[in-house]
């Protein structure tokens, strides 16, 4: 293993082997020491509306099938049938009061528990009770936010999430009702690394560069000039947490108050918000970011027509690896609950148009994500270390609006070398092991 | 959003001429070259003002042991005349894009052409096979995709009033779609 990641990665803190991103060999430790130990998104409360409902979720290496109970309990279950092994559920969604198996028929109840094999008269029924689904480690919930692991060991998920909670409810529990998701997520396949993925959500030298298209048109639309852009991000705070999430924070600039929002949730915020949150909302808001392992989110201020106004939308993205080299991507988009249907349909609308496989951000974002992954993996390639050192000497901000460790640019490297080091910190116990 | 596919599927409006019909595939064959051709700015001249244009894929979804495949659809784009002109902008303008920066090796196969007419426009019901190849990838990528156009005549000319596109993926192999259908 030590071998593996290559020499210079214990040669300075900033620096890291390339073959983190590309080796299947990290690849198969980091489905143990990370995905398999650590809580996993897996959905929104709100797509599990009713008892019976459920969606197939990736969970490391595995399938889950998130159901909520009839006694209306959400649980996690391996996708796959006790008896043979057979995927239970092969549709990516559902609702069914008992999942029964296409196979041979064994039948589980929304609780996991084991009903019926159809042919009970060959079967001990004293083995039913150990025959249910086999359940997921631990899951549970922040404010809608549905988390698992397979490791009954794992940390409570507030000490998981830890200080970024405070951020999280800005984003998801703002209103009294809070967020709900519009329609199902968009699903795609992308060959790279999953860290460079959720890295290039913390990362903002590339959104000036490689999005100068759509910013271009945010410009012409009436927004910031690329120049005045730039500046306002060169002092706009990034935050970085012990746990490896970052956040990637815009200051307001001059952009009024509240602008691009559905005028009527302001008082809603306010109201739901303690009063530190909100006047970091409006003056800060945690624009883009990164939750350890796998989960991004982003809630710009956009258009991409210069015959529409700039407006916000929610988006949140699951980076679920397939290997070293392949992602599929799970892609939300939300709305506040209260949010009126004339707000919610044009906030819609832009989100699918920058930001989604058909979004002319994105299209620009995997391009890059690709070519790294082509280049990065080949022979001479993966031995060139890569740096995480922009910014190294900068201190953090004092007496920062919110929690976390703040420092005062987007343009250097913090953030992404705090989710680096956390995933370094637990990397190094498999190491250790190995 | 799916009423006019919906609608056509199980309702067969009035019949078109052969002139009509003619004049629908001649515009559809036309469309595929310039979108081939990389043309955009001429595309969007074939476009009504108004137009809406819509692209949706199904999702493979249980309800009650009842396989429903189609319903609910997962919007991938959803366009009008501002974001189909930024769009073109920013695919035409080599310091715009990276992922149509060398432009992709693009054919589009247009067939299956049914027209109607429905409340006096002409309706347009297509498949199109879009192989595309970019650069940097090995294989090429088959966007399967059906489509149900509306049609406005404006100064005398056809023009594409609403497109509702569905592609045939709800787990789309490809990692961008940066392509008009």
């Amino acid at each position: 293993m030590n071998a593996m990641f290559g020499q210079e990665l214990r040669n300075d803190e900033t620096t890291f082997s390339r073959s983190i991103f590309s080796s299947e060999g990290v690849h198969a430790a980091e489905i143990e020491t990370i995905f398999n130990s650590t809580w996993l998104y897996v959905a929104h409360a709100a797509e599990l509306p009713d008892p019976g409902s459920y969606v197939v979720r990736p969970m490391g290496g595995d399938e889950a099938i998130i159901i909520r109970g009839k006694d209306g309990v959400i649980r996690g279950f391996l996708n796959s049938c006790r008896h043979r092994g057979m995927q239970l559920c092969r549709a990516d969604a559902g609702r069914s009061s008992r999942l029964v198996c296409p196979y041979h028929a064994w039948t589980f109840d929304s609780e996991g528990k084991l009903v019926t094999t159809s042919y009970d008269q060959h079967y001990d029924k004293a083995w039913f009770d150990e025959l249910g689904l086999t359940p997921v480690g631990r899951i549970d919930s922040y404010k809608g936010l549905i988390f698992a692991s397979w490791n009954d060991q794992v940390c409570p998920l507030d000490e998981h999430l830890g200080d970024l909670r405070w951020y999280l409810d800005i984003l998801f529990a703002r209103t009294p009702c809070g967020v709900t998701p519009l329609g199902p997520p968009q699903r795609w396949v992308v060959d790279t690394n999953w860290k460079i993925a959720g890295l290039n959500f913390l990362d903002s030298q590339h959104a000036l560069r490689t999005h100068a298209g759509p910013l271009d048109a945010v410009y012409k639309a009436g927004g910031p000039p690329p120049q005045e852009l730039a500046k306002l991000v060169d002092r706009s705070p990034q935050i970085t947490f012990p746990q490896g999430h970052g956040i990637v924070s815009a200051l307001r600039g001059d952009a009024p108050p509240f602008a691009g929002w559905d005028e009527a949730l302001v008082p809603l915020f306010e109201q739901t918000l303690s009063p530190a949150q909100f006047a970091h909302f409006r003056d800060c808001p945690p624009q883009v970011g990164t939750i350890f392992p796998n989960l991004s989110w982003a809630e710009p201020l956009l258009t991409v027509s210069t015959r529409t106004p700039p407006i916000h939308f929610l988006l949140l993205r699951l980076w679920q690896p397939r290997g070293a080299n392949q992602i599929e991507v799970t892609s939300w988009y939300f709305a506040d609950k209260e949010a009126s249907e004339e707000w919610r349909h044009a906030s819609h609308l832009v989100a699918a148009q920058s930001f989604g496989v058909g979004g002319v951000f994105d299209e620009d974002d995997m391009e890059a994500w690709a070519g790294i992954s082509r280049s990065i993996r080949n022979p001479i390639s993966r031995r060139v270390p890569v740096h995480f050192n922009a910014g190294r000497g900068m201190a953090p901000i004092e007496n920062f609006s919110g929690p976390g460790t703040a420092y005062p640019s987007l343009l250097i490297d913090r953030a992404q070398l705090g989710f680096l080091t956390r995933w370094r910190e637990l990397m190094g116990k498999a190491e250790e092991v190995a | 959003m799916a009423t006019v596919t919906e609608e056509a599927r199980s309702t067969w409006h009035d019949h078109v001429s052969d002139a009509e019909y003619r004049m629908v595939m001649e515009f559809l064959f036309r469309e595929a070259m310039l979108l081939d051709a990389g043309r955009l700015v001429e595309w969007l001249e074939l476009l009504a003002p108004q137009i809406r244009y819509t692209l949706e894929t199904p999702r493979f979804e249980m309800v009650q042991a009842t396989m429903r495949q189609g319903e609910p659809s997962v919007c991938l784009m959803n366009e009008d005349m501002g974001s189909l002109e930024a769009r073109v902008k920013q695919l035409t303008t080599p310091s715009l894009t990276l992922a149509e920066n060398p432009r992709s090796i693009s054919r589009r196969f247009v067939t299956n052409i049914l027209v109607e007419r429905h409340e006096g426009q002409l309706l347009a019901h297509s498949n199109v096979l879009l192989h595309r190849l970019r650069v940097g990838q090995g294989a090429p990528h088959g966007f399967s995709t059906q489509r149900t156009d509306r049609f406005a005549m404006i100064d005398g000319r056809l023009k594409l009033a609403q497109r509702q596109a569905r592609l045939d993926e709800p787990m789309i192999n490809t990692h961008s779609i940066s392509a008009m259908f």
